[in-house]
């Protein structure tokens, strides 16, 4: 198993950088475009919440581990926390709107992150981690895995 | 590293009911402010219904959420004009997210801009 880490200010001008990395380590690993597109925006959209939701100022930060075994990618991604975020009950107010349609005054409402994400994936679980909230989730590679293109350092932003 | 946004509205001749928005690069959490400005600024200025609107996505390499409800707002904002909101030439995987999110239920979304040009 492979591991890696990437910390970053709570600033959402970090995310297109977050993306292209990866973008790139998915690439590598054998992922093709469609499922690299896939996690590349999957992880977007937690670390999008993780910046509006679990940080209060850009002194905080968002910790993104990746750790990559046999055709599987995981990810850990915590925030600072201080902030609450009732994903539970966005997700089930906002369920209702995609099946029985959305109300012309609704349309400006959030929320659609997470039915972008839970399509996406394999699995995702959220937990509290100290003062924040680590979200983890995984995707499966359902062809064999490449061989390894990447060496995974430490990178601390 | 993807390209930030860049946006261009495009009007063709004798065809002052169709306004043709080009939009390149990703609309994402960085860039939903100017999208969202550059947007209203483009329909604050239409004043008569029966308007299409067309944006045209083929340059278009990344949205997320928070683009996406701004695009839904866009819609509402062209419901409201008595207009349309229509979508040319989306990459596969931005037609998915638009899938997801319910919103090619309600955006009219055409693979090509000859067809999003029809009536």
């Amino acid at each position: 198993m492979s591991e890696m880490q990437i910390v970053i200010p709570a600033d959402f001008c970090f995310m297109p950088g977050v993306r292209a990395c990866i973008s790139r380590i998915c690439a590598g690993l054998g992922f093709d475009d469609h499922e690299a597109y896939q996690i590349e925006t999957v992880v977007d959209e937690i670390c999008n919440n993780a910046v509006e939701h679990g940080s209060k100022t850009s002194q905080d930060i968002v910790v993104i581990g990746c750790s990559v075994s046999a055709g599987r990618i995981d990810f850990h991604i915590t925030d600072s926390g201080n902030k609450e975020f009732r994903a539970n009950e966005v997700f089930e107010n906002n369920k209702r709107r995609i099946e029985q349609g959305w109300d012309l005054e609704e349309m400006n409402q959030r929320g659609r992150g997470l039915f972008i994400i839970q399509r996406m994936i394999d699995g995702m679980t959220i937990e509290k981690a100290g003062q924040g909230v680590k979200v983890s989730l995984y995707k499966i590679h359902h062809e064999e895995p490449a061989e390894m293109k990447y060496v995974f350092p430490d990178i601390k932003l | 590293m993807e390209q930030a946004l860049k946006m261009n509205l495009k009007e063709l001749p004798g065809q002052e009911k169709i306004k043709i928005v080009e939009i390149e690069g990703a609309i994402d959490s960085t860039t939903v402010i100017e999208f969202d400005k550059k947007m209203n600024e483009i329909m604050s200025a239409i004043h008569q219904p029966g308007i299409a609107m067309i944006m045209d996505f083929s340059k278009l390499n990344y949205i997320n959420s928070t683009g996406l409800t701004k695009l839904m707002g866009c819609y509402t904002g062209m419901i409201r004009r008595s207009g349309v909101l229509k979508i040319a030439n989306s990459a596969k995987n931005i037609q998915e997210i638009l899938n997801v999110v319910g919103a090619a239920k309600l955006i009219k979304i055409y693979a090509t801009m000859d067809e999003a040009l029809k009536p």
